[in-house]
């Protein structure tokens, strides 16, 4: 995929340029990510959506550097604000965990450690930063923590197997915010909660964001949490990005032909209609895959999808997708 | 007319703790039928730890209710010949959660297909059981040739949860239990298969019990939704009204909190109101987080109250309503209340 997408700036908090990452299983190489591109601005919340294998949460851990064999990054750059985080040794890009860049993990039920009271946890993010302060200080923060996820004081004192499903994800989004980062990046946070306390966490995430300034990239499969919760949206699809662009124009004028399609999946509240899913499915990472990698579960596709990738086509308000439906004209960005 | 399956005032107790007991109710006084005349497909819907699971293991004798029973045909199931358990066996058929855990990862995935068909005499040939399971495959929509002779590993989560699809309506039951069948397929697969369970209601009459999360899917393909809090039926009826009219304030919340795949349709939190305590009193279990809790909401529980001809719900604020035993609501669950025509294609 040709690149006519650099958005780098030093005003954006996240640029992720032309990310390539791998894993080697045995003899093959699966391309979990293939050339991915996407910024995020200052206090923006930007959504990854994709199904299982689609390359979003290999696309995080990267971004974390927590990519670790049989994975390997083959390609691109990382900037945290204008700054080229992939080069840095671990040792240097541990100091900016937590504090420049935090993680909301998926399964908030195995992030903590289960033989360590939450208030110990939460306290030991202070020291490796260069936060030396003494024990009061410190209690106080961790109780302030606490209470900005409206969760009680006393919970310091408790260990993880003590608190419901819904109190550890509080307990991770304290850690996550606590050192007020520049950018907090969370991995379906809610996907193993129920939809009650769902919608309270997400409220809690929004409201402590908007009060530390922070970015949001969130990854999940989850189109109604995304349709509520992001700024923009980028649809990844076989380990590449089909489609960038805000969350409304992603819901209401869909470009890609498996953004619409997956949009058209989606069962709906308000009426009974009907059920269409996408037939077929995608295609197997560990071959090269040679024209547009949606060509085989397309039905709008035309004869040199199957040859030819497609390339970016952008349009000035960021919004960029890659099909050469659009790139021929037959549908307009 | 006896009814195919009916469960009548269900309870299930589990106990934890060797010295100091403590007693969960995972599932209190529940009654649900499935009639003969109309195969229908009843949700139960429910937050985890609702009582959901435990509803669907009594249903398929995994697990023995600790009272209450489960008739067949109208007799209970814990009293059935050699003949007609294994014809009840037959009848009902489980479609579970996980696609991953079902299988036996040594065998090609033929073995869950034609063990069943073996053993409920499905084609007198082995030729003829071929042809049936390639046939359900294709109901299923799958491909045999694709699917036949590979082992689990070789196939996607939603070609396995297929394959139980398929082997459930290999043995041709007349009711089909599916705890959760799409809670771990992706979106864009989601769709198909509840279209294909919907289908196999349409042109098979086969009934179906859905359980499940998730309002929305329960709502797309069901004729009655119950709601489960707590081991509980907090409001039971037809789905549309059920959804688009919710009477119990816990109904209330479960809908305002669906995250909308609409950017301007904003959640709505009016509903909601955090609290963590544990419900220990004897009134509503509902009562710690309910927005609209009156003051014998603490200490009485509320009974099943008749909303409309085909809706309940059990909450105090429709006292002036007659009550309704939870076996008669049960039976005001038993038609058909949309048509399917214009959703199966």
């Amino acid at each position: 995929m040709k690149h006519n997408v650099d958005r780098k700036s030093k005003d954006n908090i996240l640029d992720v340029h032309g990310l390539s990452v791998v894993y080697d299983i045995g003899d093959s190489v699966i391309n979990a990510v293939t050339d991915v591109s996407f910024s995020v601005g200052k206090s923006e919340k930007v959504g990854l959506v994709g199904e299982s294998g689609s390359g979003k949460s290999t696309t995080i851990l990267a971004i974390l550097k927590l990519i670790n064999s049989p994975g390997r990054i083959t390609g691109g750059s990382i900037s945290l604000s204008g700054e080229d985080v992939s080069k840095f040794s671990e040792n240097d890009f541990r100091k900016i965990r937590f504090k420049d860049i935090s993680f909301i993990p998926q399964g908030a039920m195995n992030a903590l450690n289960p033989v360590m009271k939450i208030g110990e946890q939460i306290g030991d993010l202070f020291h490796p930063h260069g936060f030396l302060i003494n024990k009061q200080e410190k209690y106080q923060r961790i109780k302030e923590a606490l209470n900005s996820v409206n969760l009680e004081s006393e919970v310091a004192n408790l260990y993880p197997h003590e608190l419901s499903g819904g109190m550890k994800q509080r307990v991770c989004i304290a850690m996550a915010t606590i050192l007020s980062p520049k950018l907090i990046i969370a991995d379906e946070p809610t996907s193993a909660l129920d939809v009650v306390v769902q919608m309270q966490v997400f409220e809690t995430l929004e409201e402590l964001r908007q009060k530390i300034g922070a970015s949001v990239l969130i990854v999940g499969h989850d189109m109604g949490v995304m349709a509520q919760f992001t700024d923009k949206i980028g649809v990844m699809y076989a380990g590449e990005l089909v489609e960038f662009n805000d969350t409304a124009g992603i819901f209401n004028s869909p470009l890609h032909p498996y953004t619409a399609r997956l949009i058209k999946s989606l069962p709906s509240i308000d009426n009974r209609g009907d059920l269409v899913g996408i037939p077929g499915i995608p295609p197997s990472l560990s071959e090269p895959i040679i024209g547009c990698s949606f060509a085989a579960r397309c039905s709008v596709k035309l004869d040199l999808c199957d040859s030819l990738k497609p390339d970016y086509v952008l349009n000035d308000s960021g919004h960029y997708v890659a099909c050469h439906l659009v790139s021929n004209g037959l549908s307009k960005p | 007319m006896t009814n195919l399956l009916e469960a009548t005032n269900v309870s299930k107790t589990f106990s934890t703790g060797l010295i100091r007991k403590s007693i969960n109710h995972a599932l209190t006084d529940v009654s649900l039928a499935m009639g003969k005349r109309d195969p229908t497909i009843l949700a139960v819907a429910g937050e985890s730890g609702s009582g959901k699971t435990t509803l669907a293991r009594i249903l398929l004798d995994m697990t023995r209710p600790t009272s209450g029973e489960v008739f067949y045909n109208g007799s209970s199931i814990y009293g059935l010949s050699n003949q007609d358990y294994t014809s009840y066996r037959r009848d009902v058929q489980a479609v579970f959660q996980d696609p991953f855990e079902v299988y036996n990862p040594f065998y090609k995935v033929d073995t869950v297909l034609k063990t069943p068909a073996k053993k409920f005499g499905i084609g007198e040939t082995e030729r003829q059981r071929q042809l049936a399971i390639e046939e359900a495959l294709d109901l299923a929509g799958l491909r045999p040739d694709e699917t036949l002779g590979r082992y689990p590993h070789q196939l996607s989560g939603g070609q396995r949860q297929r394959i139980m699809v398929a082997r459930a309506i290999l043995i041709k039951p007349r009711l089909i239990i599916a705890d959760e069948p799409v809670s771990m397929v992706d979106a864009s697969l989601r769709a198909t298969i509840l279209k294909t369970l919907l289908d196999l209601n349409h042109k098979f009459g086969i009934s179906m019990i859905y359980i499940t999360h998730d309002l929305t899917t329960a709502f797309q393909i069901s004729d009655h939704i119950a709601i489960l809090y707590q081991g509980k039926i907090a409001e039971a009826g037809n789905a549309e009204r059920v959804i688009k009219d919710p009477s119990h304030p816990y109904t209330q919340l479960l809908i305002n909190s669906i995250p909308k795949a609409i950017p301007n349709a904003k959640w709505d939190s009016s509903s909601n109101k955090v609290d963590s305590a544990v419900h220990h009193g004897n009134g509503c279990s509902f009562q710690p987080r309910c927005v609209k809790a009156m003051e014998k909401c603490v200490n009485n529980e509320p009974p099943l109250y008749q909303i409309m001809d085909d809706k309940a719900a059990k909450c105090f604020l429709y006292d002036k309503l007659p009550i309704i035993d939870n076996r008669d609501l049960s039976k005001i669950m038993l038609k058909k209340t949309f048509d399917r025509e214009k959703f199966v294609r």
